[in-house]
């Protein structure tokens, strides 16, 4: 869906909403490691595109735009979910957070297996794997360029080989 | 980890597949609506922003053109110019009229709602659920404030937590955020110290007219303070460090000099609760003796007007109590932390009444004054198992005004 002029149609943002929207969500969970503030980093992100929709500028796919705005507020999720408080008000409040909703107990080991790969191949590989996206769509998204994201998702299955290669011999 | 053989196998135990889900996209242009209105109430203050910078830009051009015809409108117009100049710099940061700001969405009200459920005694910070707003977003985060009935805020950043200042008189209240790996909420003092890549928070034009961030490369910013119109009274910021480098201080400034601050907590290191402190000035409240040393309250003014206390054991700083405006301290309230120094049991805090009270779980009492607004005592076995409330001026003792004497924060 490439388009030369600027701006994006809202039922252009609701057709890549409703053709996608499992796939959104399982990448956002992805890198939330949480369904239910990956789910919200979804409906975050597209009411954000909405009412942004005029700053897009016609450079890249609109997917490719949608997509980088969802993962953008996944890894804003991703962060608050491991902030600390510091020295702030005479009685501090921490509002309640949503909770991490699994608890099998070798999950935490497939999130940090996963989450010790660099941002960039990280991010290429739940983009592959979960939404099937191509290259170009990956790299409007990451913003970088196709060739870059074939090298980094190489090099993100090559590290989650040897990795898991690594934890099989320690068991 | 056997089971997990392939990489497949890892990506789908990250992220199941969900066969039936809802779509929600009416919750989208909900959610999208919202922001529309943040950014059209925004707009109306930036508009009056420039109407401003054009007055005071037309009154630039007439003072220069009088001054060349009659020189006693020299000191009328320079007596304008200034009037404007300040009302320029007092509008000269980003406004947000709180009571244009749209209202939160339901689910976001419920979350500051439940600040209340279950809070301890004396930490319920009273909020305003019903009014929270939605302010605009800073930093690439939407903010949510609230106020209190005690005339304070509660806030959130979405994706960042927040907090409250429920009784307002916190002059700058930073909060820290990683951007990398890290060990979650109350991390024991064994773990590596934490460093902080973003910061944001609040600052109190009372006291604090500017916030001014110090990187550990020695750099220093000043972030945009985004102030809210009463009844939040209060300018918010948030700033993200550049790769590679963490936030080393947080300061607040009025008039250009540093009045409250310090270095970012990093766990296990000494704190420095009142770098501002006129430590020439400081006086010991009062003195604890135990086995191993004595254990003081000391407290001292800045120079933006507030009352720093804090504690120390063996002369040595061990925790700042508060830094606080002056006469707050007589506020009713009790805020109190028990520290396990020397071997001894001591409580120590902010106490707005004329005594607080000991009450022991065989229904004994025992009252010790609070003088100055301080509540400084070494504890009994009997207190150490009881509750703490405060004692009014009738000399009835107020149950519910405190609450259970907590365990030790803090050992030596």
């Amino acid at each position: 869906m490439k388009r030369s002029a600027a701006g994006a149609g809202l039922d252009e943002i609701e057709a890549v909403y409703r053709r996608r929207l499992p796939e959104l969500r399982r990448v956002a969970t992805a890198i939330t490691g949480s369904r239910e503030p990956g789910l919200d980093a979804v409906q975050d992100a597209f009411a954000s595109a909405v009412h942004r929709r005029a700053q897009f500028r016609g450079e890249g796919s609109i997917e490719g735009w949608l997509w980088r705005i969802v993962v953008n507020a996944a890894r804003d999720v991703a962060t608050g979910l491991r902030a600390s408080p510091i020295a702030q008000a005479d009685e501090p409040v921490q509002l309640p957070e949503p909770a991490a909703e699994r608890s099998e107990p070798d999950l935490a080991e497939v999130q940090a297996l996963v989450r010790e790969l660099p941002d960039r191949q990280r991010l290429a590989l739940f983009l592959h794997y979960y939404a099937d996206l191509d290259y170009a769509t990956i790299a409007d998204a990451l913003e970088i360029s196709a060739g870059t994201v074939g090298a980094a998702l190489n090099q993100a299955r090559e590290a989650l080989r040897r990795r898991l290669a690594e934890a099989e011999v320690r068991t | 980890m056997t089971e997990f053989s392939a990489i497949a196998e890892v990506l789908e135990a990250l992220a199941p597949r969900v066969e039936v889900e809802a779509e929600r996209w009416d919750d989208v242009l909900a959610r999208a609506q919202q922001l529309d209105a943040a950014a059209a109430a925004d707009g109306r203050v930036g508009r009056l922003h420039s109407a401003v910078r054009a007055l005071r830009r037309r009154s630039h051009e007439r003072a220069a053109s009088r001054r060349r015809r009659v020189l006693v409108l020299v000191g009328l117009l320079l007596l304008g110019f200034v009037l404007i100049v300040a009302t320029a710099y007092a509008l000269g940061y980003r406004l947000i009229d709180f009571s244009s700001a749209p209202p939160a969405a339901p689910r976001v009200v419920e979350r500051f709602s439940s600040l209340s459920i279950g809070a301890p005694q004396g930490m319920d910070p009273r909020v305003n659920a019903d009014e929270t707003r939605l302010v605009g977003e800073i930093g690439g985060h939407k903010l949510w404030v609230a106020p209190t009935k005690a005339g304070g805020l509660c806030y959130e950043w979405s994706g960042r937590g927040g907090g409250c200042d429920a009784p307002g008189t916190v002059p700058l209240g930073v909060f820290g955020f990683q951007t990398g790996s890290w060990g979650g909420h109350g991390a024991p003092l064994s773990e590596p110290p934490i460093a902080f890549q973003a910061v944001g928070g609040f600052a109190r034009w009372r006291w604090v007219d500017a916030v001014e961030i110090k990187l550990d490369d020695g750099s220093t910013i000043r972030p945009q303070l985004i102030w809210i119109s009463p009844p939040i009274d209060a300018g918010f910021f948030y700033f993200d460090a550049p790769r590679g480098r963490i936030v080393a201080s947080v300061l607040g400034l009025k008039n250009g000099e540093a009045v409250v601050g310090g270095q970012m907590p990093r766990i296990g290191a000494r704190q420095e609760p009142h770098p501002y402190a006129e430590l020439s000035k400081r006086q010991r409240l009062a003195a604890i003796e135990t086995l191993e040393g004595t254990a003081a309250l000391w407290s001292a003014p800045t120079k933006a007007g507030l009352l720093c206390t804090w504690l120390e054991f063996q002369g040595e700083e061990v925790e700042g109590l508060s830094c606080l405006p002056r006469g707050s301290e007589h506020e009713p309230g009790l805020g109190y932390a028990v520290y396990a120094l020397g071997g001894e049991r001591i409580l120590a805090g902010t106490c707005g009444y004329s005594a607080a009270a000991f009450i022991h779980r065989d229904g004994s009492i025992r009252t010790v004054s609070c003088d100055d607004g301080i509540v400084f005592v070494k504890l009994t076995a009997a207190d150490a198992a009881g509750r703490i409330a405060g004692v009014g001026e009738d000399g009835h003792v107020l149950d519910g005004s405190g609450g259970p004497v907590p365990s030790p924060t803090l050992r030596r």
